[in-house]
């Protein structure tokens, strides 16, 4: 008996709790979005033990109702993001242990597809994965394997091809599948007239730790997508040196 | 002067101070660093809410 319960029950209810905060643990830090949602729910439910503690008058009601009504306005605000996680949650992770970024050759391939893709004006999305998992846009993607070089690229983007719509995610040394989708960014401080290909950028940069290089095919510029940021590079040695930083 | 103004930042925008960190970024990339840790806090985790309940007697 452990404090008058069953031994055998104390352990099963362990086990029980324990596998229900892993589900929870990894929902939550598949996505970025989620864990900055997560965290801001932990400050308030914080704050509202504070204000309850010292029997602050005002804060204690108001967040007391923020802390009721904020998981079924999360639920509802949040339903993409919440529906992804789940499916990540139950799916395997198909790389290794270690995470392993691409070498020298893979670094320059990608530059020189991009600069030689920017001089044609031919539109190109190629996603670099870090320690996020994108397998779960790679499954509905045409799978690749193959080696990253230069020429597989171009043949990728070139228009009126079977692939040349979507994204390209690269893995390590190797073009994991090409034609993925993302979940275009609705990040209100960019112009409106920010094209569904950059916005797609810079949706998988703001809820993954990859890296994007987006060629426009209206103005052939290059612009990297990091963090939920943009920045826009012409510059050959700019982009190498970006790219550098991120495959270190 | 840098922590001074970040002291600032603190008092009159205490949110926005707080997503400056780049906490879940921070947080997500440690946990795709290291997967076992996922498990060692859910072990913790799992500790304290049986401790609360168990030993501190406290009803849900």
């Amino acid at each position: 008996m452990f404090l008058g319960v069953p031994i055998w029950k104390v352990i099963v209810d362990t086990y029980f709790v324990w596998v229900l905060v892993v589900f929870l643990l990894k929902f939550l830090i598949s996505n970025k979005r989620m864990l900055s949602i997560a965290a801001s729910f932990i400050l308030i439910y914080v704050l509202a033990l504070i204000a309850n503690y010292f029997d602050l008058l005002i804060s204690s009601k108001v967040l007391s109702y923020l802390a009721e009504w904020l998981p079924i306005l999360i639920i509802v605000v949040m339903a993409p993001d919440i529906r992804r996680s789940l499916e990540f949650v139950w799916k395997a992770d198909t790389r290794g242990e270690n995470v392993v970024m691409g070498s020298e050759r893979t670094k320059h391939a990608i530059v020189d597809a991009a600069m030689y893709l920017s001089t044609q004006q031919i539109g190109a999305l190629i996603t670099i994965e870090k320690h996020n998992t994108l397998d779960q846009y790679a499954e509905r993607a045409i799978m690749m394997n193959s080696e990253v070089s230069k020429e597989v690229l171009i043949n990728i983007f070139t228009p009126n091809t079977p692939l040349h719509d979507g994204a390209v995610i690269i893995r390590g040394d190797s073009i994991l599948c090409a034609a993925a989708y993302f979940v275009l960014s609705d990040n209100q401080s960019f112009e409106k007239t920010t094209g569904s290909r950059h916005r797609a950028g810079l949706g998988i940069s703001e809820i993954t730790d990859s890296l994007t290089v987006i060629v426009s095919e209206e103005t052939g510029n290059v612009s990297i997508a990091v963090e939920g940021i943009m920045l826009k590079i012409n510059d050959r040695d700019k982009l190498m040196e970006y790219i550098n930083m991120f495959m270190k | 002067m840098k922590i001074l103004r970040k002291i600032i930042t603190l008092i009159f925008e205490p949110l926005k101070a707080l997503s400056n960190r780049n906490i879940a970024e921070k947080t997500s990339s440690y946990f795709a660093k290291n997967k076992w840790m996922v498990y060692v806090l859910a072990f913790v985790i799992t500790m304290a809410i049986l401790f609360i309940t168990y030993v501190l007697n406290v009803s849900w």
